[in-house]
C-alpha cells in the first residue's frame, strides 16, 4: 500500500507545487487571441488562409488603410504609409508619395520596395495570395506585371503606377502588404524572409502550433496607435476549451462564438459581447439547369416550404437575419431595403406546385407529375451542425408541401471539390460576401462566373453586372446592385436563407475596440488596455 | 546476439519494410483518385482563379496518374517524400517538429499506464483487499467506457477550471520564456499533467486487467506455491519469478499500446493543443496534402514496427525459453 500513497502524494505534491506557480502570469499591455489552428507559413507571400493575412497586415504596411463607416454601411480608404495619393484625370496612373517611414531595421520604406512587391507578388513561379489578382495593371502571358511599363519613379519618395488602357482602376488595386525588398533572397525569393518588418508590430517569436507572439514595432508610428506591447495568437485548436480561456481571462478575445454560449458568456462582467452583422449567408443551390429546378415557380415553391425563421430563431438564436439577395443589409448603400424575404408559406407553396402540374393522385403525401414523384437530395458537408439542423428544419418543411428530400451528407473535401465540378443538382452551402462587393463571380452567366455553380443565366443581370463592375461613381454603383438584387430575387436562383452574425467576445478592460464586417481584428494594433 | 534472433529479425524488418511499401504505393493511388482536391482551398473570392491552376501544375497533379508515381518512386528511394503542399516545406522537415513531441508524450504515458496499471494489479492481487478491488474493478469499466474527450474536458473542467490549478491547453505558458531552467521543465510538467492522464487513464486500466490476470494466474502455479511453502521472501518471489513468468502478455499489449500512441493521438492532442502526429496527419487527410499523409503514413508505419520490435526483443530478454524454442 505504500506504494500507492507514494503515487498519491506525488500528485499532490505537483497539484500543490502547480496552483502556487499560477498560470500565464506577464499579461501586462499583452493582448492574447485564441486561434483555431496555427499558420502554415509566415512568409507574407503565402499568407492564404486563417489567421496568415491578418498577421501578415500587423507585420508589414500597406500604402492606404480601411475602416468600416458603419453609418454609410462602406469601407473608407485612406493613405497609410502614403502621404499623397494623387489620382491623373483619366485614372490612367496614380502618383504616390510615401511618408518618412522606416522598417525595424532603420532602412527607410522606399518606392524601390513597392516596386518590387508588385513583382514578387505577381510573379507566376512564386504562387503568391496575389498572383493574377492585378487586372487593371498592364501583365505578360503569365500574369506577371509589366514592371516597366507600370512603375516610374519620380524622386526619392514619389512613384506613378501606370494602368493598362481602360482600366478603372481603385485604391483595392494598390492595397498589399508592402514588403522589404532588402530582406528577400533574391536568387531565391521563395524562401521565408529575414525579420525585417515595417507594420505596427514584428515577430517575436513563434512556437509551432502553440503561439505566434508579436511585440510593438518601436520604428512605427502612427497618431492611432494604441498601448498594446504584445499580441499572442494562443493555438486552441478545440472550441470548449477556447471558451474555457476565455471565461478564465487566459485569452482576450474569442471570436465566432456560437449563440448556444452567447447567454452565459454575456452575464460574464469580465467579457463584452460584440455583434457584427454577417457577410457570411447560408444558401441551397438549385442546378438551374435540371429538369426540376429549371422552372422560377418550382425553385420559389421550394423557398416558400422552408421556415427559414425556425432555423434563424433555434439554432442562431436569432444572431442573424433572413437573406433575400446576395447583397448583405451591413453594406446599407447598396442593399436593397425594398425586397422582402420570401418568408414561409405552406399554403403559397402548395398553390405553386399545383399550378405547375404537381398534384398527390396516389394520396401518399408526396406530389406526383408525369408519373414522377417530387423527390430529389439534398447534398451538405459533414461536421456543420448548423447546416445539420437546418437540413432537418428543410426536410420536414419540404415533407409539409408534398416533397420528398434525402440529405446526403459528404466529407467537406470531396463536398466542395464535388461542388465545384457542379456535380450537385441541390445542395446546402454558404457563402462570405467580399469587400468590396463583388456579384459577377456567383451571378454572371460567362467566363466570369466562376463560382456560378448553380447555372444561373440572365442577359441582363450580366450586363448590369458587368456595368456596375466597372462604374466608379458610387451612388450609380449602388443603385446597380439594387436593380441587381431585384431581379435576381425575382429569378430566385437559389434559395438564400439566413446572414449569420459575427459574435466575437473581447476582454471588457480592452478599450478602443471596434469590431466591423472588416474583421474582428481588423486594426487590433489601436486597441489600449 | 543470437544468430537464429538476428535472422529472424532481420527477416521481420525485411517484410515489415515491404509491407510499408504495399501501403503507401496503395495510399497513393488511393488518395489521387478519392474525391477532393489539394488545390480547393485556392479556389476562393481572395484568389485568382489563375491562382489554383498555376498551383495544381506546381504541384504536378496535371499529370497522369503514373507520371505522378513514377516521380514519387524516383524521390521516394531517395528517402525524399516532396513538398508538403500546405507547408511549402520538405515532408520530414514537417514532420520531424511533431514527432519529437509525439515520441516523448508517447514514452511518459506508455511509462505511467504501466506503473500505474501494475502497482493497482499487485496491489489487487497480494493485498486481496475486497472493497478495493471492487474500486478498482469498477473504476476500470469505468474508464473503458468513458470516451477520453469527455475524460479531457471533465479533467479542464475540475484542475483548470475549478481549481485553477492546471493549464487547459498547450506545451508551455505564454511566459514561458522569462522563466528560469528549472521554471522551464516544471511549465513543462504542469502542461503535460492534464493530457498525460486523459490519454493514459483508459491504457493503465487495461495493463490492470492483463498484469492482474496473468500474475494471478502465474501465482497459482505450483513452483509459486512451493516457493511461499519453503518460506522465500514475498518480494523476491514476485521480483524474479512471478514477474518474469507473467511478462509476456504484458509485453504484447506494450508494443501494442506504444505503436499505437506513435502514431498519434488526435483527441488528446485537438483537446489540449499538443503538436503532435495525430494532428498533423488528421489536418493533412482533410486538406489532401498528399505528400505529407504519404509521409506521416511512413512514419507511423516505421514507428509501429520498432514499437512491435522492442516488445518481441524484450520478451526474449524476460523469457529464455523463446530463444529455446526458436533454436530448436
Amino acid at each position: 500500500m505504500s506504494s500507492l500513497y507514494k503515487l498519491l502524494s506525488f500528485f499532490l505534491l505537483i497539484f500543490l507545487f502547480a496552483s502556487c506557480s499560477g498560470n500565464d502570469a506577464s499579461k501586462k499591455n499583452t493582448l492574447v487571441i485564441g486561434v483555431d489552428s496555427d499558420v502554415e507559413s509566415l512568409n507574407p507571400l503565402f499568407a492564404y488562409s486563417g489567421i496568415e493575412p491578418t498577421i501578415a497586415e500587423l507585420l508589414y504596411p500597406s500604402l492606404v488603410k480601411h475602416s468600416w463607416d458603419d453609418n454609410a454601411g462602406e469601407i473608407k480608404s485612406e493613405p497609410w504609409i502614403a502621404e499623397y495619393i494623387e489620382w491623373l484625370n483619366d485614372s490612367s496612373a496614380v502618383k504616390i508619395t510615401l511618408k518618412d517611414v522606416k522598417w525595424s531595421d532603420g532602412k527607410k520604406i522606399t518606392p524601390e520596395d513597392v516596386k518590387f512587391s508588385l513583382e514578387i507578388y505577381s510573379n507566376a513561379d512564386l504562387q503568391s495570395r496575389f498572383y493574377g489578382t492585378f487586372e487593371n495593371f498592364k501583365e505578360d502571358k503569365d500574369l506577371r506585371i509589366l514592371i516597366e511599363e507600370t512603375f516610374t519613379l519620380d524622386n526619392e519618395n514619389t512613384f506613378t503606377l501606370h494602368f493598362k488602357d481602360k482600366a478603372k482602376p481603385s485604391y483595392f488595386d494598390f492595397d498589399f502588404p508592402i514588403l522589404p525588398a532588402h530582406a528577400f533572397n533574391k536568387n531565391n525569393p521563395k524562401e521565408d524572409p529575414k525579420n525585417i518588418y515595417g507594420g505596427p508590430f514584428v515577430l517575436d517569436k513563434r512556437t509551432k502550433e502553440q503561439s505566434i507572439t508579436l511585440k510593438r514595432n518601436k520604428n512605427f508610428s502612427d497618431a492611432s496607435v494604441g498601448n498594446i506591447e504584445k499580441i499572442i495568437f494562443k493555438v486552441i485548436p478545440d472550441y470548449n476549451t477556447r471558451i474555457l480561456q476565455l471565461k478564465n481571462s487566459e485569452i482576450d478575445i474569442c471570436e465566432d462564438v456560437k449563440p448556444d454560449d452567447a447567454d452565459e458568456l454575456k452575464e460574464n462582467s469580465r467579457i463584452k459581447m460584440a455583434q457584427v452583422k454577417g457577410r457570411e449567408y447560408d444558401y441551397i443551390g438549385l442546378n438551374n439547369n435540371s429538369p426540376l429546378f429549371k422552372n422560377v415557380n418550382i425553385r420559389k415553391g421550394i423557398s416558400y416550404s422552408i421556415n427559414k425563421n425556425e432555423i434563424l430563431g433555434e439554432f442562431l438564436l436569432n444572431y442573424g437575419e433572413l437573406a433575400n439577395a446576395p447583397v448583405a443589409p451591413v453594406f446599407k448603400g447598396q442593399f436593397n431595403k425594398s425586397l422582402q424575404p420570401i418568408n414561409y408559406n405552406i399554403n403559397a407553396a402548395k398553390s405553386i406546385f399545383t399550378s405547375e402540374g404537381w398534384k398527390d393522385n396516389n394520396k401518399n403525401g408526396i406530389l406526383e407529375k408525369g408519373g414522377e414523384e417530387f423527390s430529389f437530395t439534398m447534398y451538405i458537408p459533414a461536421g456543420n451542425p448548423r447546416r445539420d439542423f437546418a437540413a432537418n428544419v428543410i426536410k420536414n418543411n419540404l415533407k409539409e408541401a408534398g416533397i420528398d428530400l434525402t440529405v446526403q451528407q459528404v466529407e467537406p473535401g470531396t463536398f466542395f471539390d464535388n461542388m465545384f465540378q457542379k456535380k450537385y443538382d441541390c445542395w446546402m452551402a454558404g457563402w462570405v460576401v467580399p469587400i468590396p462587393t463583388q456579384l459577377e463571380p456567383y451571378f454572371h452567366s460567362g467566363e466570369e462566373g466562376i463560382f456560378n455553380l448553380f447555372n444561373y443565366s440572365n442577359k441582363d443581370v450580366d450586363k448590369l453586372l458587368e456595368q456596375a463592375q466597372s462604374e466608379k461613381n458610387k451612388t450609380k454603383k449602388n443603385e446597380l446592385y439594387k436593380l441587381i438584387q431585384e431581379k435576381i430575387y425575382n429569378d430566385s436562383p437559389i434559395v438564400f436563407l439566413y446572414w449569420i452574425d459575427n459574435l466575437v467576445f473581447y476582454n471588457s478592460s480592452l478599450k478602443n475596440v471596434n469590431i466591423t464586417p472588416l474583421g474582428a481584428l481588423h486594426n487590433c494594433w489601436q486597441w489600449s488596455y | 546476439m543470437n544468430k537464429t534472433i538476428l535472422k529472424l529479425l532481420l527477416k521481420r524488418i525485411a517484410s515489415s519494410l515491404l509491407l510499408i511499401f504495399l501501403i503507401i504505393t496503395i495510399l497513393f493511388f488511393l488518395l489521387r483518385i478519392s474525391p477532393g482536391s489539394p488545390v480547393q482551398k485556392f479556389i476562393s473570392e481572395d484568389f485568382s482563379i489563375e491562382l489554383s491552376q498555376k498551383i495544381k501544375s506546381n504541384f504536378q497533379l496535371d499529370k497522369t496518374l503514373f507520371e505522378q508515381y513514377g516521380s514519387f518512386i524516383a524521390q521516394a528511394v531517395k528517402l525524399d517524400f516532396g513538398t508538403s503542399y500546405n507547408y511549402n516545406l520538405p515532408v520530414f522537415s514537417v514532420i520531424k517538429d511533431y514527432l519529437i513531441f509525439t515520441v516523448i508524450f508517447s514514452f511518459i504515458s506508455l511509462i505511467v499506464q504501466i506503473k500505474a496499471g501494475s502497482l493497482f494489479a499487485f496491489i489487487s492481487v497480494y493485498k486481496k483487499n475486497k472493497y478495493l478491488n471492487g474500486v478498482l474493478d469498477s473504476v476500470a469499466i469505468f474508464s473503458f467506457a468513458l470516451p477520453s474527450f469527455l475524460l479531457g474536458l471533465l479533467l479542464i473542467y475540475i484542475f483548470s477550471i475549478i481549481l485553477g490549478i492546471l493549464p487547459s491547453n498547450g506545451l508551455t505558458s505564454i511566459n514561458h520564456d522569462d522563466l528560469s531552467v528549472l521554471g522551464k521543465f516544471w511549465d513543462y510538467v504542469i502542461h503535460l499533467i492534464l493530457p498525460v492522464l486523459s490519454l493514459s487513464l483508459t491504457g493503465t486500466f487495461i495493463f490492470y486487467k492483463y498484469i492482474k490476470e496473468s500474475v494471478s494466474e502465474v501465482s497459482r502455479k505450483n513452483f509459486i506455491l512451493n516457493l511461499q511453502a519453503i518460506g522465500e521472501k514475498k518480494s523476491k518471489i514476485i521480483l524474479y519469478h512471478v514477474l518474469p513468468n507473467s511478462i509476456n502478455p504484458i509485453l504484447t499489449i506494450a508494443g501494442l499500446e506504444l505503436g499505437a500512441l506513435l502514431s498519434g493521438s488526435l483527441i488528446t492532442e485537438v483537446l489540449f493543443g499538443l503538436p503532435g502526429m495525430g494532428r498533423l496527419t488528421i489536418t493533412a487527410i482533410l486538406t489532401r496534402d498528399y505528400p505529407l499523409v504519404i509521409g506521416c503514413t511512413f512514419i507511423s508505419g516505421l514507428l509501429i514496427i520498432f514499437a512491435n520490435l522492442l516488445a518481441d526483443f524484450l520478451k526474449t530478454v524476460f523469457d529464455k525459453r523463446i530463444i529455446n524454442t526458436l533454436n530448436n
